[in-house]
């Protein structure tokens, strides 16, 4: 009886792997249709949601930020809300407000009127445009899944994921988010202009229709089973200091630091980064059909974490370092030292 | 579910104790080829029982040692099977997690063992063994040189310059000495001594392998040879216990006695004769003189019989004896009697000097010849009696005519300093087959002559001339 109990829960659990390896599959296969290259853009973009978490994109404009989202939305078949955040962009242009109607009866009533953060996945275009109150609005809402408006809260309807885009080259006129709201966001991703290759397939797919042909394959109650599922990855001891020693190695100013850090960062990493790494190495694994995490599911997502989550300091700087290229000098001492 | 890892786990272990027992093999050898190697430059034979006793417990040591060291603990097995089957910390995971539960801790648990017993054997055979052949070879190459190291004898392990073995020029040279000794004019009891050492000493060397032993046998002979004579030359004591007279005359005889040689006695006792010649009242002064003496020759620790004990007894109381009548004589006629005394006197006591320098010269030649021999240094001797000059203050300033000698008389024993001579002029030395410097013949040649001059082979003629010859050779060949 047991057995038969254990075998049947065996099965279970062999459908409820199989049918998240489809839908990543899947989702896959339909982005293509309307996204062309940024491969490792879209696996993170992918793991992000499967996370729980929100993603800020970088890239100079035309190269596919807007209609990677657009094209998400469709395929998860959430629904999808776009926001070109401006300087004069108001809290509750984010938010919504309460306005005062009259009813049928002709007596007047305060209603809330949603606004366009009321989605399951979010654009937040140039979210470095807005004031520092308004991006302060959204940050909010981002951490919490909630929004307060006149002592009334509302929360998000969950799936809730927020793709926040950053234009590097236009920096006039901008409030950059400062470190602390950077924090919030789970990756910053590098939005790169495509190869040769890929601007060629982009411009033939483009010359057919500028329409994205993506079709719903999953839906926001299976982006939540598939997170639960992903949630119970284990992460051995081993893992988890490693990655505990990588975050803690940011720090200059700790005594167990990294040399690099006392030579290269100003501010290091907060607990959210560990927290964040471990929750997508886990669903990574699971995405790259492995059943544990592992040292190099860690390794290939530290730098989409950290990437918005270290400041350099003037060294690194007039040494001609990215922030890349110092925290694959951090990734290389953690190597080292601790496996 | 954790079967496949468990018999994994006892594999694994059982590669250890294989490793152990290599490596352990291998340390036994290698520990016995070294002690066995050691013992045998150190010439200690031990028994073979022993290096098997020790090589068994060496190799049963590491064996257990390293057992604990090289099997892996279940976490390390993990590590290991993950590497080897390409499983990112799959099996890690299984192990950590083995007692959770949970959808996907289950399925990863599941995954994991099929990883395990579909693993192909080839990844799971052992590794590096080639780390024990090449310690067991190592080894074994050290058994077989410790096999084929030569093993050294006690006698190997003395350093050369430690080792002693008595060379043919040695021999010769000592039967040499021998042969000189055995006709030396040395008095019979000491020259009895001498060829006794000297002969046991040639036997002894023989066999001596050691240079320590050798010198401590050659100082033995030295000393015994030096005893000897020192216990037939009774000069010097008997010129110190003559010194302590009050008596400026009996001062001076002692003083004589003490130079030993005969040129320098004879120019000295000729000095005493003013006393007895210039004198004003002979009879007093004769009397006081021969009192003198005889009273020191009360407290001399010399034997009666002594040659040297009689000859001054005999002239003091020939001189008491006589005091009365020669004081009444004429002045040549007192003059030929004193002589007359002192001449019989001196030549008793000349015999008896001459004799004991002989004495001493061919001690001196034993002693130097077998420093020369057998490379012995001074420091290398002691103290020797016979080097010690006699505590004479009269002697000192007498001889400081002679002698140009900062030394202090009463330290005696051997000096220092090189022998010099007041020339260079070279001449043939028959002992030594060479051209050497005169001064180093001098001693022989007036050894000789007075060899001769005692025997009666020299008219008092040629003897006074010989004596006035010597006596300058002496003056300008200073001794320091």
């Amino acid at each position: 009886m047991e057995d038969k109990m254990m075998q049947e829960f065996s099965v279970e659990n062999k459908a409820k792997v199989e049918k998240f390896s489809k839908a990543i599959s899947d989702i896959k296969t339909e982005l293509r249709k309307d996204f062309v290259g940024q491969e490792e853009v879209v696996d993170n973009v992918i793991v992000a949601i499967i996370a729980g978490g929100n993603v800020l994109l970088e890239g100079v404009p035309g190269v596919g930020k807007t209609r990677l989202v657009r094209s998400l939305g469709r395929v998860l078949s959430m629904s999808f809300s776009r926001i070109q955040f401006t300087p004069d962009l108001m809290p509750s242009d984010v938010t919504g407000t309460n306005i005062v109607e009259k009813d049928d009866n002709g007596k007047l009533n305060t209603v809330f009127r949603r606004g366009p953060i009321f989605a399951n996945l979010v654009l937040a275009d140039e979210i470095n445009r807005a004031t520092p109150k308004t991006q302060s609005a959204m940050l909010e809402v981002m951490q919490e899944h909630k929004v307060t408006v006149a002592n009334e809260t509302y929360k998000m309807e969950e799936p809730f994921f927020v793709l926040a885009t950053e234009n590097p080259v236009e920096q006039d006129g901008t409030y950059p988010l400062p470190e602390a709201q950077m924090d919030r966001f789970m990756f910053k991703l590098i939005v790169k202009f495509p190869t040769v290759e890929e601007l060629k397939n982009i411009v033939t797919m483009t010359q057919v229709t500028m329409a994205e042909t993506a079709e719903t394959v999953v839906d926001g109650a299976t982006i939540l089973e598939m997170r639960q599922l992903a949630s119970e990855v284990p992460v051995i001891d081993d893992v988890l200091m490693y990655t505990m020693n990588l975050i803690s190695r940011t720090h200059p100013e700790l005594a167990n630091t990294s040399e690099t850090a006392k030579k290269y960062i100003k501010y290091g990493a907060s607990p959210r980064a560990a927290q964040a790494l471990i929750t997508c190495a886990k669903v990574r694994a699971l995405v790259n059909g492995k059943f544990n995490v592992s040292y190099e599911d860690i390794d290939a997502l530290a730098t989409s974490v950290l990437r918005h989550r270290i400041k350099i300091n003037y060294t690194a700087v007039n040494e001609r370092l990215t922030v890349d290229d110092v925290i694959e000098k951090l990734l290389n001492e953690n190597k080292k030292l601790c496996k | 579910m954790q079967q496949t890892f468990d018999k994994l786990r006892k594999k694994f272990h059982n590669y250890a104790w294989l490793k152990s027992a290599l490596f352990g093999v291998a340390f036994g050898l290698a520990v016995v080829s070294v002690l066995w190697i050691v013992l045998k430059r150190n010439a200690v034979v031990w028994n073979p029982i022993f290096y098997v006793l020790i090589g068994i417990g060496a190799a049963a040591a590491a064996c257990v040692g390293l057992y604990f060291l090289l099997r892996p603990s279940d976490k390390q097995l993990a590590k290991e099977l993950d590497e080897r089957l390409g499983q990112p910390e799959k099996i890690q995971t299984m192990l950590e997690f083995s007692k959770e539960s949970g959808e996907v801790v289950e399925m990863q648990r599941k995954d994991a063992e099929k990883v395990l017993q579909d693993a192909p054997s080839q990844a799971l055979k052992i590794r590096n063994v080639w780390h024990c052949i090449v310690a067991l070879a190592v080894a074994i190459a050290m058994l077989v040189t410790a096999i084929f190291v030569p093993a050294l004898t006690k006698e190997d392990l003395i350093p050369p310059e430690e080792k002693f073995e008595i060379t043919e020029w040695q021999i010769k040279a000592l039967q040499q000495l021998i042969e000189e000794v055995e006709d030396s004019k040395l008095e019979e009891e000491p020259k009895k001594t001498t060829l006794d050492g000297l002969n046991g000493l040639l036997d002894d060397l023989m066999e001596t392998t050691l240079r320590e032993d050798m010198k401590e046998r050659v100082l033995e002979v030295i000393v015994s040879v030096d005893n000897a004579v020192e216990t037939v030359n009774t000069y010097k004591p008997f010129s110190e216990t003559l010194n302590l007279s009050l008596h400026v005359e009996v001062q001076r005889l002692s003083t004589a006695i003490a130079a030993l040689e005969n040129s320098t006695f004879t120019r000295i006792v000729n000095e005493m004769l003013p006393y007895f010649l210039m004198s004003t009242d002979f009879t007093t002064d004769a009397n006081a003189f021969a009192d003198e003496a005889l009273k020191a020759l009360e407290n001399c620790t010399v034997d009666a019989d002594d040659p040297l004990y009689a000859a001054v007894k005999t002239l003091a109381e020939d001189i008491k004896k006589d005091a009365n009548r020669i004081a009444n004589l004429t002045e040549t006629m007192r003059s030929d009697e004193v002589k007359k005394i002192f001449k019989t006197y001196s030549n008793a006591t000349v015999k008896e000097l001459s004799q004991q320098l002989v004495n001493k010269e061919t001690r001196d030649h034993v002693i130097e010849s077998l420093k020369d021999i057998f490379q012995l240094s001074k420091s290398d001797l002691p103290e020797l009696s016979g080097d010690r000059k006699p505590n004479v203050q009269s002697v000192r300033d007498e001889l400081e005519e002679d002698e140009d000698d900062d030394d202090s008389f009463n330290d005696g024993g051997l000096g220092d300093a090189e022998m010099k001579y007041a020339s260079d002029d070279l001449i043939y030395s028959p002992d030594k087959g060479e051209q050497v410097q005169y001064g180093v013949v001098i001693d022989t040649y007036y050894a000789k002559y007075l060899e001769m001059k005692i025997n009666g082979q020299i008219s008092d003629e040629q003897a006074e001339y010989l004596d006035a010859y010597f006596d300058a050779l002496y003056g300008t060949a200073t001794k320091k």
